[in-house]
């Protein structure tokens, strides 16, 4: 009897091993980073510990791409990645250093801004840890992160996050914030540093415009939305007319002034640069989505408790039966980009952002965002 | 004598036509230009009103003692949480402001434009207490059919007799305001 005892311990004892060893396994997976494949457009990559040295040789630390035009102009500064539970933002990001060129002015992306919250998911969302994008060579693979810095990077959590320096009070989890972070400081937290070192891309390439690229749930009262720092609200404003004129409608929102923490607020408020935040709908995001499908849910933006929802008018934007793609989202942001920087080129003739071989709405719709990612042999991201 | 007949009634003629085409709106400027409910769709009429060379001020809190200098009011309509967060207000506050402002601009036989630009976006049960409020009181009504599609406004314009436009695009709304303003070329 005891030794029957002892031997059913020994074969469960054994059997979780074994899960924590395969668990353990399939979760330093997400170490590995997402194959990025600069396209002719790139001039240079550097590392954005080379704008805080305070971030070098930790997980904080990421590609900064540089895509220089033959002509001087405006420089631009596009982030993805912030949050890395919003696809769009960053694959639309990897879609422009993949694939577009700059004529004149200087395109800088940083596609994973914060490169810690890709090596984890959030807990209890039962949240997925890749996806694929079909491409003309095969199949390519890219993390779907946290909302967070990881917390094995930077923990405990304070019970309050307080943050530098208006003194703002925010739940304790907003310190891995990184769209809390703003405008950092260079020996804080970790997070915090990694929201200083982007600020000084910005003072230290002169740039003359700020992107944020989100994702939000359906039923956010912010989504589908253009969120525009005041100093942004002439090209904001003009970039949602156009914008509506070409049938890619948004809301338009101003950044609370007493809502600190945020790129759009800060980038404006401290480095007195126009900035705005633009966002698209996320069906994997927010409380009414069902059982979570990688492919479904990210790639084909299908989900039919968010259908459901839309039918009981529970969902701020509608989400129809065949669903809001990835290709869709990622298109509305492209083509946002693409008229922001014909606004901007209507108001500062003098000093232009020129963009080349960006293409339609419509070319995404049809020919995908694979067709698009650089396709040529694929080089380690280093 | 027949040809003094038929002389007055060319002259009656030519003068009932020109003074039909002659009709103009009677709006006039300088324009306040305010928000009901503070999103932010005020600072795309920023921008129309100057595409459309009308001559304004803009004040998303505009008080009643702000109407003094102008001849018309543009209210744009539409609830932001967010808009109503960052000016420190709720909805009864704005609300009261609204209501205030349309007194006096009454009083003072000031003409009140009603737009509502943001779609559906700015269509639900906080964004409808402004919208009403706000439709109800105009002299003219411009909104996007996206936001119109229950009728809501063209009910209230119908059951006030109150001139609407219904448009499809947001920049449609200057060839509105040039209209309303007389700034059509002739």
């Amino acid at each position: 009897m005891k030794n029957k005892k002892i031997i059913r311990a020994v074969i469960f004892f054994l059997i979780s091993i074994i899960v924590t060893y395969l668990s353990a396994i399939q979760f330093l997976t997400m170490h590995k980073p997402d194959i990025i494949i600069p396209g002719e457009g790139v001039t240079k990559i550097v590392s954005l510990s080379d704008y805080n040295s305070n971030i070098k040789e930790t997980a904080l630390d990421t590609k900064v791409y540089i895509m220089e035009g033959k002509d001087s102009g405006a420089t631009f500064l596009l982030l993805g990645g912030t949050h890395p539970n919003e696809p769009a933002g960053y694959i639309s990001a990897i879609f422009l250093l993949e694939h577009i060129k700059v004529k004149k002015g200087r395109f800088i992306i940083i596609p994973q801004a914060n490169n810690s919250a890709f090596t984890h998911t959030d807990p209890q969302e039962a949240s997925p840890q890749k996806f694929m994008i079909k491409t003309t060579k095969g199949e390519r693979y890219f993390r779907y992160g946290s909302r967070y810095t990881s917390p094995i990077v930077q923990w405990p959590d304070p019970q309050v996050f307080i943050h530098y320096p208006s003194g703002q009070i925010l739940s304790g989890q907003e310190t891995r914030n990184l769209n809390r972070g703003y405008p950092g400081k260079p020996n804080g937290s970790m997070t915090e540093r990694l929201a200083y070192s982007i600020t000084e891309v910005f003072r230290k390439e002169n740039v003359d415009f700020g992107i944020d690229l989100h994702e939000a749930s359906l039923e956010y009262p912010v989504v589908n939305a253009i969120v525009t720092h005041p100093l942004a609200t002439d090209i904001s404003a003009e970039t949602m007319m156009y914008s509506q004129m070409n049938g890619i409608n948004f809301s338009y929102e101003m950044s609370p002034e007493n809502f600190h923490g945020l790129s759009h607020r800060e980038w404006g408020d401290h480095l007195e640069i126009p900035a705005i935040l633009l966002e698209s709908a996320h069906n994997l995001m927010g409380r009414y989505h069902g059982a979570v499908h990688p492919q479904k849910n990210i790639v084909e933006g299908q989900d039919e408790m968010n259908y459901m929802a839309g039918q009981e008018g529970l969902l701020t934007v509608e989400c129809p039966e065949t669903g809001l793609p990835l290709k869709l989202r990622v298109g509305r942001h492209i083509t946002t980009i693409k008229t922001i920087a014909n606004v901007w080129n209507g108001l500062y003739p003098e000093h232009k952002m020129e963009l080349e071989d960006v293409p339609s709405f419509q070319e995404i719709q049809e020919k995908g965002i694979g067709e698009f990612l650089n396709n040529k042999k694929e080089k380690e991201n280093k | 004598m027949r040809r003094n007949y038929l002389l007055i009634i060319m002259i009656i003629l030519v003068l009932f036509f020109a003074i039909g085409n002659s009709k103009e709106s009677d709006t006039k400027e300088p324009v306040m230009i305010t928000s009901a409910g503070q999103s932010a769709d005020i600072l795309m009429v920023k921008i129309l009103a100057t595409k459309a060379g009308i001559s304004y001020d803009i004040n998303k809190l505009a008080k009643v003692e702000d109407l003094t200098d102008c001849k018309s009011l543009i209210i744009v309509t539409g609830a932001s949480t967010k808009g109503l967060g960052a000016a420190g207000i709720d909805k009864n506050d704005e609300l009261e402001r609204i209501n205030l402002l349309i007194a006096k601009a009454k009083e003072n036989k000031i003409k009140i434009i009603t737009m509502h630009l943001g779609g559906k976006a700015r269509r639900g049960k906080l964004s409808d207490e402004f919208n009403k409020l706000s439709a109800e009181n105009a002299d003219y009504l411009i909104v996007r059919k996206s936001g119109d599609e229950d009728k809501f406004f063209s009910k209230i314009a119908e059951n006030n007799e109150i001139e609407i436009s219904l448009i499809e695009k947001i920049i449609d709304t200057k060839l509105e305001l040039e209209k309303i303003y007389n700034k059509k070329k002739k």
